[in-house]
């Protein structure tokens, strides 16, 4: 998993400049990877599992992608032999998984820091906090700009109410041999999503949860399906 | 696990059921203490025994437990043979250090405070700065601290397979070895089986347990309004303590960083934004494991209420979470008498954690 922002590489826990000017440093970054799905050039979609480096099946079939944990930034998979037109997957949980208790084990525990306690159960699908400086302008008063990128972003859901989104990761490849451990090597638009967070959001799906977290998490759920986020790296 | 008030306690090792002398003179059947490796995760946590929490590689038996027990309260880890890992981690205060910073060999003074050991079975990295990955590979690093213990492995190795006793208990626990000559001891195991003891100390019937357990009355009105508060957005304290574990096991500046201060995290990971990080803790048996902080420098629990609701104490890199609450007198005194109620007075006077 490659994120980007600004074109360039996004360094985790170091400053990173927008096009503005801003200074972003990301401090925490982390979502759930399920129901990963490869697409034939047919339109086909085959189901399969997301596996651990050494072709264990990951619990629960869930994926905890972490930018703390260099590791935790491949997706790999077990997937039949043959050609394929990229891959789509739950960003986030599947609604039944989402309904489980948090004493489950990793990657679905408290430790996972996905928890959404408001509610007493689910879990945020995708969560982004960041320290954020304005563009500094030569004699402005200080305080003056204005922060255009959001600081925090909770993506979530609500059992029965609201779903996980589907994201699509355009790109061919090529699986070979049966039973290989297949890594994916993912393309991320952090650009997208802190753009898509900062849009105008239609609340009403949300349980008078309005703080600017949850407002920024769920204008980005609204904006997934006409974003192109993910993309096979070549 | 108490033994029941009115008998003759028979601690240590015991297989059955044992006849004692009971108060009134006449003899009574005294049940065995529980083994160390019997406790349950406590509510909230993963579910399962804490065996389940041990890796492969070292699974979590009585014999290793027990030695590491041995180990844990023997100072000749030490090079000066005066420190043992219970010099600094006083059962009475939940495995932690009343001193701000603890006191090594020839009083060498630490810089951080000693953290409690509770419910470590379930953690995912250790030390405040969580530079071990796991309980084994940290149970070796205060040995060998010049603060800390100041001695090598290599020569806690040679003492302790000095002491027949000890041969005999590691053969017990880890086979015969045949790799060095004092046999199953090595540096090796001599951190697993601290490891294991440090896994046992399962702390999960304290009155919130209680009520995680469906107890509603285990909580009197002003803990379950402190309950309440705590599991709410206007402290927001549980984004980093969630309700089960009471710890997100994560890194945070939560406001305590000053400038020139320890960095903490961030002198494992090298990062800008690791600034001031520190491993949140859990809280269970909070109350009594004063002082506070990586550095224990709050020496109550209404001083660290008090640096949350000021917003921290003004460093540009406290966590953007940590903001000024503006608590009421009522709403401290609530939060304060939840924190209360995470005590395990069980826990904290178990016998079979003693040496």
């Amino acid at each position: 998993m490659l994120p980007l922002l600004n074109g360039k590489n996004l360094t985790f826990g170091e400053p990173n400049m927008l096009a503005d000017g801003t200074m972003v440093m990301p401090l925490d970054f982390r979502f759930f990877v399920s129901e990963v799905a490869l697409l034939e050039p047919d339109g086909t979609q085959q189901r399969v599992d997301l596996v651990t480096a050494t072709g264990v099946r990951e619990p629960y079939g869930v994926h905890l992608v972490n930018a703390e944990d260099p590791p935790s930034m491949m997706l790999r998979i077990l997937a039949p032999p043959r050609a394929y037109s990229g891959l789509s997957f739950t960003l986030g949980l599947e609604d039944a998984c989402n309904a489980g208790p948090a004493t489950r084990g990793d990657p679905l525990s408290e430790a996972s820091q996905m928890t959404w306690p408001h509610l007493g159960a689910g879990y945020l699908f995708l969560r982004y906090e960041a320290s954020v400086s304005p563009p500094t302008t030569p004699g402005a008063p200080s305080g003056s700009a204005t922060v255009t990128s959001p600081a925090e972003i909770h993506m979530g859901g609500v059992v029965g109410q609201i779903f996980a989104p589907t994201v699509r990761a355009p790109g061919d490849f090529t699986v070979s041999a049966t039973n290989t451990v297949v890594s994916l090597h993912l393309r991320l638009s952090v650009d997208q999503i802190l753009q898509a967070a900062v849009a105008p959001v239609n609340p009403s799906p949300l349980l008078g949860i309005l703080t600017p977290d949850v407002l920024a998490g769920e204008a980005l759920r609204q904006a997934i399906p006409t974003l192109a986020i993910f993309s096979l790296a070549p | 696990m108490s033994v029941p008030r009115g008998y003759v306690a028979l601690l240590g090792v015991m297989s059955g059921p044992v006849l004692a002398a009971c108060a009134d003179h006449s003899l009574c059947v005294v049940q065995p203490a529980a083994p160390l490796t019997s406790a349950l995760a406590p509510p909230g946590f993963p579910a399962g025994p804490v065996t389940l929490t041990a890796p492969p590689d070292n699974i979590l038996t009585e014999e290793r437990a027990r030695l590491g027990k041995r180990l844990f309260f023997d100072p000749r880890l030490s090079r000066t043979g005066l420190v043992s890992c219970s010099s600094c981690h006083d059962q009475a205060h939940a495995f932690s250090d009343p001193r701000p910073v603890s006191l090594g060999v020839d009083g060498r003074a630490g810089t951080r405070n000693a953290p409690a050991l509770v419910n470590l079975a379930w953690g995912t990295s250790f030390f405040w700065d969580g530079r071990a990955p796991t309980l084994e590979d940290q149970a070796g690093q205060p040995i060998q601290n010049p603060v800390e213990m100041d001695s090598t492995l290599e020569d806690a190795v040679k003492r302790v397979a000095a002491e027949p006793s000890y041969v005999d208990a590691f053969r017990s626990a880890y086979g015969a070895g045949a790799d060095t000559a004092a046999g199953s001891i090595n540096e090796m195991t001599l951190r697993q089986a601290l490891a294991s003891f440090v896994r046992t100390l399962v702390s999960g019937d304290s009155p919130y347990d209680r009520f995680l357990a469906g107890e509603a009355s285990a909580l009197d009105a002003p803990e379950q309004r402190g309950e309440s508060l705590f599991f709410s957005e206007r402290t927001g304290c549980f984004h980093c303590h969630p309700r089960g574990t009471l710890t997100n096991a994560g890194f945070f500046n939560d406001g305590s960083y000053t400038a020139g201060g320890d960095t903490g995290r961030q002198m494992i990971t090298g990062r800008t934004g690791d600034l001031g990080k520190f491993k949140v803790p859990g809280l269970r048996n909070v109350a009594v494991s004063a002082p506070y902080m990586h550095d224990g420098s709050l020496a109550t629990l209404a001083d660290v209420l008090a640096q949350y609701d000021r917003g921290g104490r003004g460093h540009p890199s406290t966590d953007p979470q940590i903001a000024p609450l503006g608590l009421t007198d009522d709403e401290r005194a609530d939060l304060l008498a939840f924190l209360g109620a995470l005590t395990d007075v069980e826990f904290l006077d178990d016998p079979r954690f003693r040496p």
